[in-house]
């Protein structure tokens, strides 16, 4: 053995030893890994000190965390809440973007305890690039990791437990901690009762032979049925318990279970195993941690007797989105549980206007357009409704209308003031345009989809993802048909649809990063809603009507529609993911605006404040929207 | 070489490059104690001996890491063997894993030396418990280059707990390095090789120059390492 100086083993593999435990390096090959290692130098961060900031100009080497955490904030100057900042832990690279583009980071690096970070001179970076396929994959692909992590950002401040973070993922079978207590339909009351209090618990499962759940009987219903209904206790459970009651596979999500525990205002779940019963759920359980639970906000939606329960049901609505969206919920299944209580909450608006109204002789139902009818809706989401309505030969139409128009306004005004801000474009059931029979729908209808007006075009759009919401719902699902039939027999139509979609460019910039808009008190800002979500709204409604999908749904829409299409499932997928980082976006950035005054706007966001991680992610979802488009134009040809 | 050229300070057969090389390394200006600590360079020492006894132990081998700039220079590492008439025990090979061929078959010790001259230069140097690495290169250079080393030395062991009292508070023990990197959570993944435990050592001054740079006004400058150092020395008298 002789002197060596430079790149000595032992300082090369305690570097190699520790690159191959993350990604990129852990399949990078060992020529490149070493060359990598043979540059490196090591430098510490004593806690709360800068690393990097934009006015250091290009930055001359990449950064790998090796031990501590860097936060990444938002650019000097604006608001910095706690969504906003990314934390960076070991295995973490940073300085990727700006040295790929050779430009300054645009937000400043900052270690937040004692870190140290290993340097790679920004020469070598680039040599690597050119030596190494899966690094260069890496630096360009650098968005997928950056997607994760900002979702593991969100869980990371959320006030749960790390166990917590996937929570909503989970299957069920993994919160079944002790076998259920059942018993069959002829045990008495008396042993029920018994048994439940003797082993604390609130419900009891009645099986049959084959150990399927028949019925459920829980310490709630013991006042009224037992009781008060002064039973004998030698009676059969069977005559007292809820017959059918609903439960899930063992497979399904703690995710599905708390829709179902919203949607039917339950609180007791059984789990069943190939039928047979497995365990039971209870609404506790899934909400543990959770002070505003879904059901309960369910129950006093659905108890409210007054337009002021209604407005605090409203209210609670928001704080559980802003719960669950801490708790790292992710933007589909968020967006489509608040759906579920708004929905609920509508219902429960209209139900307590009818009271007050003589709709006799009539048949009507309450349509859902736009975001709620694709079941999409974020917190901030005016109202889009509509009636579709028949009625007895005996009456008069104008009569019926007027007595449908004043019924409408006020389900329209109570749900403003629950939350749903009045429609600007008058889009409105009381709006008498919106509020109108199935013949005089199937016309309005024909009437858009055989024109070639494109303003009638830019009208149309969101009556296409109705859904039928209150009232007679087969009404709404006649309207359905009629709707498909037509679109079906008029192809020209979806030309004319693509020409509409494609006049929205998604908002980047040649020079700068996005191009925000320009006038009034909206300049320097990206309007989310308008510029970035119906990008793939858009595109996504045509793919489901040229393909006669029924779904209103936008991530249904493009799964469905995707495949038909010969769309490959790794480009669904990114374009999926990347509207729901919008998605994300729209909901924090709501979520955050606690004051009511500035709701309206909540879809607009300064790039400026956006991290540089949550920058690039949503330069690259615009590019996603892009390549939608691009998709749509070459199929139509445009 | 006998007893008597080491006792009279004769200079022992060099070749004549060698001769140059030692002139240069002499003719080095003395380390700048007024430099300013982010621009100073360092070089962290660890070496390896058959044992812990100044006096009948040998130099076996020399690691070391360069920091500059605040950075440990993972690209300029240095690690030398020396060759060994007779292996050490096997006791201490079992320590720092030199095997006895390695050691038999090692590099001459004035080229060693020579080398860890040439890359040193008249930068300071640092290690951990300082007098003992100091010492054995002393011996070492004494018999082969008939020279002591003229850069300054910075000891951590003192220089650590004078910056981090509030680590050391209460406790009477001397702490070993190993408590340092731990209380820092410096990683080592293999203790006892020369320049793994350099440049464990090395991520600790990192720490101590970024600690000493908040607590100096001005920036800080060598010799307030240096003073810093010396103090702690009578203090723990």
């Amino acid at each position: 053995m002789s002197e060596k100086s430079g790149s000595i083993e032992a300082l090369l593999q305690s570097s190699i030893g520790f690159l191959r435990q993350y990604p990129p390096f852990d399949e990078m090959d060992e020529a490149n890994l070493r060359f990598l290692a043979s540059h490196l130098s090591l430098a510490y961060y004593a806690s709360g000190s800068a690393i990097l900031a934009h006015a250091d100009g290009l930055p001359n080497c990449l950064f790998i965390v090796q031990r501590g955490t860097v936060q990444l904030h938002p650019s000097e100057g604006f608001h910095v809440s706690n969504a906003n900042v990314l934390a960076l832990g070991p295995g973490s690279c940073f300085s990727v973007y700006a040295l790929m583009e050779r430009r300054a980071v645009s937000s400043p690096y900052t270690a937040v305890e004692d870190t140290f970070c290993y340097r790679l001179p920004a020469e070598i970076f680039n040599e690597l690039l050119h030596r190494s396929q899966r690094f260069q994959e890496f630096s360009t692909h650098y968005l997928r990791s950056l997607l994760r992590d900002s979702r593991r950002l969100i869980q990371m401040h959320s006030a749960s437990a790390a166990a917590e973070q996937q929570a909503m993922n989970r299957s069920l079978r993994s919160l079944i901690k002790v076998s259920p207590i059942f018993c069959t339909a002829d045990t008495t009351l008396e042993t029920v009762l018994r048994t439940m209090h003797q082993s604390r618990v609130g419900s009891m499962l009645v099986v049959d032979a084959n150990h399927a759940p028949v019925g459920i009987f829980t310490r709630s219903d013991v006042l009224d049925r037992v009781t008060l209904a002064q039973r004998p206790l030698t009676d059969a459970i069977s005559a007292v318990m809820t017959p059918n009651p609903a439960s899930l596979p063992a497979d399904a999500s703690v995710y599905e279970a708390t829709l179902a525990i919203a949607a039917r205002g339950i609180r007791h779940l059984p789990i069943v195993d190939d039928g047979r019963l497995v365990g039971i759920i209870t609404e506790r359980d899934l909400f543990a941690l959770q002070r505003v639970s879904v059901r309960g906000i369910n129950r006093v939606i659905t108890q409210a007797q007054d337009a002021a329960a209604l407005e605090q049901a409203g209210r609670d609505v928001r704080k559980l989105a802003s719960t669950l969206f801490a708790q790292g919920v992710v933007a589909e299944q968020l967006t489509h549980l608040i759906t579920t209580l708004n929905d609920a909450l509508s219902q429960r608006a209209v139900t307590l206007v009818q009271n007050e109204h003589d709709l006799n002789g009539i048949r009507w139902c309450w349509l859902s357009f736009g975001s709620e009818g694709r079941l999409e809706q974020t917190v901030s989401t005016d109202q889009d409704n509509g009636i579709v309505f028949e009625y007895e030969p005996q009456l008069q139409l104008d009569e019926v209308r007027a007595r449908l128009l004043s019924f409408a306004k006020a389900v329209n005004d109570l749900l403003d003031r629950c939350g749903f801000p009045l429609c600007t474009g008058d889009i409105m059931a009381s709006n008498p345009r919106w509020c109108l029979t199935f013949d005089e729908w199937q016309a309005q209808f024909r009437d858009w989809v055989s024109n070639t007006d494109p303003e009638a075009l830019l009208g149309s759009v969101i009556f296409f993802d109705f859904r039928a919401l209150a009232g007679d719902e087969t009404l709404g699902v006649q309207l359905r048909d009629a709707l498909n039939n037509l679109a079906k027999a008029n192809p020209r139509f979806l030309r004319q649809l693509v020409q509409y979609a494609l006049e929205t460019k998604p908002p980047l910039g040649l020079i700068r990063d996005f191009v925000t808009e320009e006038d009034g008190d909206a300049a320097g800002f990206i309007d989310l809603k308008k510029s970035a979500a119906r990008l793939f709204v858009d595109a996504a409604r045509i793919m489901a009507l040229a393909t006669g999908s029924t779904a209103t749904n936008t991530a249904q829409r493009l799964r469905m529609s995707g495949a038909s299409l010969k769309i490959s499932d790794a480009d669904t997928a990114s374009a999926i993911e990347a509207f729901y980082f919008v998605q994300q976006l729209r909901l924090r950035s709501q979520l955050s605006t606690e004051a009511e005054s500035t709701r309206t706007l909540a879809n607009r966001i300064d790039p400026e404040t956006l991290n540089e991680i949550d920058r690039r992610i949503l330069k690259e979802s615009l590019r996603q929207a892009r390549k939608l488009q691009s998709r749509l134009a070459l199929d139509y040809q445009l | 070489m006998s007893w008597w050229q080491n006792l009279f300070g004769r200079p022992p057969a060099l070749a004549e490059a060698q001769h140059q090389a030692l002139a240069a390394y002499r003719a080095l200006p003395k380390c700048d104690s007024a430099g300013k600590l982010d621009a100073q360079r360092f070089i962290v020492v660890d070496v390896e001996s058959s044992g812990l006894s100044l006096s009948t132990d040998r130099l076996i081998a020399i690691g070391a890491v360069a920091v500059e700039h605040g950075a440990v220079m993972l690209d300029q590492g240095f690690e030398v063997v020396l060759q060994q008439a007779a292996p050490s025990s096997v006791d201490n090979i079992l320590i720092h894993g030199i095997g006895g061929t390695s050691q038999t078959t090692g590099m001459a010790p004035a080229a060693a030396l020579l080398a860890f001259l040439a890359y040193v230069k008249n930068s300071p140097l640092v290690a951990y418990h300082a007098p003992f690495d100091r010492s054995m290169i002393d011996t070492a250079t004494q018999a082969t280059l008939g020279i002591k080393i003229h850069n300054p030395w910075l000891d951590l062991a003192y220089l650590a707990p004078a910056l981090f009292p509030e680590l050391v508070k209460g406790s009477k023990q001397p702490r070993a390095l190993d408590d340092w990197t731990n209380n820092f959570a410096i990683a080592n993944t293999n203790r006892h090789n020369a320049v793994a435990d350099a440049l464990a050592t090395a991520q600790l001054l990192l720490v101590l120059l970024s600690r000493a740079q908040q607590q100096v006004s001005q920036g800080g400058r060598l010799r307030d390492l240096m003073q810093m150092e010396k103090a702690a020395h009578w203090l723990a008298r």
